[in-house]
């Protein structure tokens, strides 16, 4: 049953990275990147790393698309690139494309021919990642909360407008 | 010695900051003076915690919150610029726009951020500090919101802090893999150990150092510190100068320091570190003497700084480092209190041109200021002459008399645009009309206190060397 | 297997709801009603109108709590075991991040001006 759902959401992933890389609106692509980041979340669920999954829902197809929406919605993108730098970005891409093939095939290789012994995925179990993170990592998990008001407070003096402007 | 107590002096500093932003956010009131009162308050309130510490070696956190002498030392050095930061700054936000309360809640964020960085030796803890210390960081420097330039600097900061950042996280990410440690003393067992992955080690440490380099601004990764530095409101620009290097430095030593004695200038990254202090140290002044702004002839004056104080890191003089880093702080803070003293209702002075003349004006205020010029151009008897005197030698002693004479070209190149200052302000005829607002007790409170620690630590330094000496005992 | 049906059933909820709209919608369409309406002149662009800034301190706002509620997760699963220093860790972070949801409630963060 595993190996249908797999295939599912590959099928899935890889349709909506198609569908981003090809849609000429920009808001379109963001959404089809929101459909790609949800099929990786199920794909991590079926390696069986289910908070990896839920972190890859949450924060990449929930927060980190919003900020993507945002800036797409903020910023003209309209007329796109040049016909001059239009060469230059297909030019890069197939470099960038051909290393990329190439790190894939050595880590194809590389690979262990039977998948990953049972106990090497035992850390990944979300109550073992609470465990960890709120016993020995307890003070990073704290600082984290300062981080977040920092930034909030930030975010909040630089953009809020003040009373009487 | 695990004890709830090392935690204290933190919690004092963020709570203190969670009081002002709340109470910004209730009272609503124009004038700030009670949140700058409140937080220097919050400061020595810490300091005092700290100070009972001193010698305790606390930790807790299983280790990972570790407040031993070193940690101290920096901290006390943290709340003083900390606090001189808020009093060269409770005038100037409501002079310059930029009267928000959150001034001061964000400068105790930041505090909080380099107190959790130097006071660990877990590289997650370390850049979760760096973290804080980095997004407050990013929102003081555009806190004057309706001036471009302010907001360029924000922008500028940000962008090029959060590529620094991953550059950070992706050497942690190599090391951790490879090492399977991200605390100080695990990673060191691991590259002592043997030349298993050492390759793959080496390159992750090389990320982080980069990631590092762009924190404490050293050449080739210093593009963005003029522009930050002049765009950021001036108290900022000064903290900025102190605060996120004597903490980069501080992670730098506690990193190097357990190989110090053991084949240290003959491994690996000594070549890459020796190279990025000489460029930094010529670059820095080289491009200083073409800078007009003063803010910006600063921000390349800080540059080379972060180059005299590779120095003292590689020629593992912990000592050293320290007592630069505490002159450097009364230096510069010392010079950036006197630009906003030369400054009034909307209107600051920092183009060489508007300099001329200044000492005969205002002769307090031009007197003062050449102290601090002359202190970071190196003459004796001020302090600055003693920091450099000392991590010199040293680095003699270790066999690094090319980079120590490279080290004393760029201070000589450096003597004329911090005497071109003096000269502007003693020799040149008045260009244009310049008043000052006066009246700003706690401003002057600061240059008096800066200007006696220049002093002080030149002709007596001996106390706090004493301090020193027992601060870098910790470290080895 | 229950994984198989929570995803059949949830899918093809999904697509129902998705199709509803065009089997249940009213279906009146000529030509000129599929253009972009533009007064009088034919369209120039299709690409989206720039955005109020003030969007952003939303989107902000919302990024940073959904960061915190990643960690509600494991949290959750670990509470049976831990009991006390569960609730007083968490009761820690929470009280920080109220007092910057109050801070930024306050400021008028949420306010719509």
């Amino acid at each position: 049953m595993a190996i249908l759902l797999f295939f599912l959401f590959a099928a899935f992933a890889v349709g909506s990275v198609l569908g981003m890389i090809i849609s000429r609106n920009q808001a379109y692509s963001a959404l089809f990147l929101v459909v790609a980041f949800a099929s990786l979340g199920g794909l991590f669920g079926l390696l069986g790393a289910p908070f990896m999954a839920v972190v890859q829902i949450i924060i990449y197809a929930g927060a980190i698309m919003v900020l993507f929406i945002f800036v797409i919605m903020m910023i003209h993108l309209g007329e796109g690139i040049s016909a001059e730098k239009k060469k230059w970005t297909i030019a890069a891409a197939v470099f960038m494309g051909i290393i990329l093939l190439a790190e894939i095939v050595f880590a194809v290789k590389g690979a262990p021919a039977v998948p990953m012994a049972g106990q090497e995925m035992a850390g990944t179990s979300p109550t073992e990642i609470g465990r960890l993170l709120f016993t020995k990592y307890l003070y990073p998990f704290e600082i984290t909360s300062i981080l977040i008001i920092a930034a909030l407070v930030g975010a909040v003096v630089l953009i809020k407008k003040r009373e009487g402007e | 010695m695990n004890s709830f107590g090392a935690v204290v002096p933190l919690l004092v500093v963020v709570g203190a900051a969670l009081i002002v932003f709340l109470l910004e956010a209730f009272l609503k009131k124009e004038n700030k003076n009670y949140l700058a009162y409140l937080s220097l308050l919050a400061l020595i309130g810490c300091g005092i915690l700290s100070a009972n510490a001193w010698n305790g070696g606390l930790t807790y956190f299983d280790g990972m919150l570790r407040l031993d002498n070193a940690a101290l030392f920096l901290t006390f050095l943290f709340l003083i610029a900390v606090a001189f930061v808020i009093l060269i700054g409770m005038k100037y936000i409501s002079l310059q726009d930029a009267n928000h309360g959150e001034f001061y809640g964000l400068l105790l964020l930041a505090l909080s951020g380099l107190m959790i960085m130097v006071s660990s030796t877990h590289f997650i803890v370390i850049f979760l500090g760096l973290e804080v210390l980095s997004v407050s960081s990013y929102s003081l420097a555009g806190l004057k919101r309706k001036d471009d330039k302010s907001s360029e600097s924000a922008v500028k900061y940000f962008l090029m802090g959060s590529f620094a950042s991953a550059f950070l996280v992706f050497g942690l990410a190599i090391l951790f893999g490879t090492a399977q440690a991200l605390d100080i003393p695990g990673l060191v067992d691991f590259f002592k150990a043997g030349p298993d992955n050492q390759v793959l080690g080496v390159v992750g440490l090389g990320l982080v150092l980069v990631g590092f380099a762009f924190k404490i601004a050293i050449v080739p990764f210093h593009m963005w510190a003029p522009d930050v530095y002049e765009g950021a409101p001036t108290p900022v620009t000064a903290f900025f100068s102190i605060g996120p290097k004597a903490a980069g430095f501080a992670v730098l030593i506690r990193l190097l320091a357990p190989y110090w004695n053991a084949g240290f200038r003959s491994g690996k990254l000594f070549g890459f570190l020796w190279a990025l202090a000489a460029l930094t140290m010529l670059a820095g002044n080289l491009i200083a003497l073409r800078q007009n702004n003063i803010k910006r002839m600063f921000a390349y004056s800080s540059i080379a700084y972060a180059g005299y104080m590779l120095i003292a890191v590689l020629a593992g003089d912990g000592a050293g480092l320290l007592f630069f880093l505490t002159i450097y702080m009364f230096m510069s803070i010392g010079a950036f209190g006197s630009l906003i003293a030369l400054s009034r209702k909307g209107r600051e002075y920092n183009e060489l041109g508007d300099f001329a003349g200044v000492g005969f004006k205002y002769p307090w205020i031009g007197a003062i200021f050449a102290v601090f010029l002359l202190s970071l151009a190196g003459f004796p008897p001020t302090a600055g002459f003693l920091a450099k005197f000392y991590v010199f030698v040293a680095a003699v002693n270790q066999g690094l008399t090319p980079l120590v004479l490279i080290a004393v070209l760029a201070s000589l190149i450096s003597v004329y645009y911090y005497l071109r200052i003096i000269v502007y302000m003693y020799m040149r005829e008045p260009e244009r009309e310049v008043s000052i607002e006066m009246e700003n007790p706690a401003l002057y409170l600061v240059l008096f206190l800066c200007l006696y620690g220049v002093l002080q630590l030149g002709l007596f330094p001996g106390n706090v060397l004493y301090l020193i000496k027992q601060a870098v005992a910790a470290l080895l | 297997m229950e994984l198989v049906f929570v995803f059949l059933i949830f899918g093809l909820l999904g697509v129902v709801l998705l199709s509803m709209n065009a089997l249940l919608g009213p279906k009146k369409t000529n030509p000129d009603k599929e253009k972009p309406f533009e007064c009088g002149s034919p369209y120039l662009q299709n690409e989206i109108k720039p955005f109020p800034i003030k969007f952003s301190l939303v989107a902000f706002v919302f990024l940073l709590f959904d960061i915190e509620v990643v960690f509600f997760f494991p949290w959750a699963l670990i509470f049976k075991e831990m009991r006390g220093p569960a609730l007083v860790i968490m009761l820690a972070y929470g009280a920080v991040l109220a007092a910057g949801f109050i801070y930024a409630w306050k400021k008028g963060a949420f306010e719509w001006d």
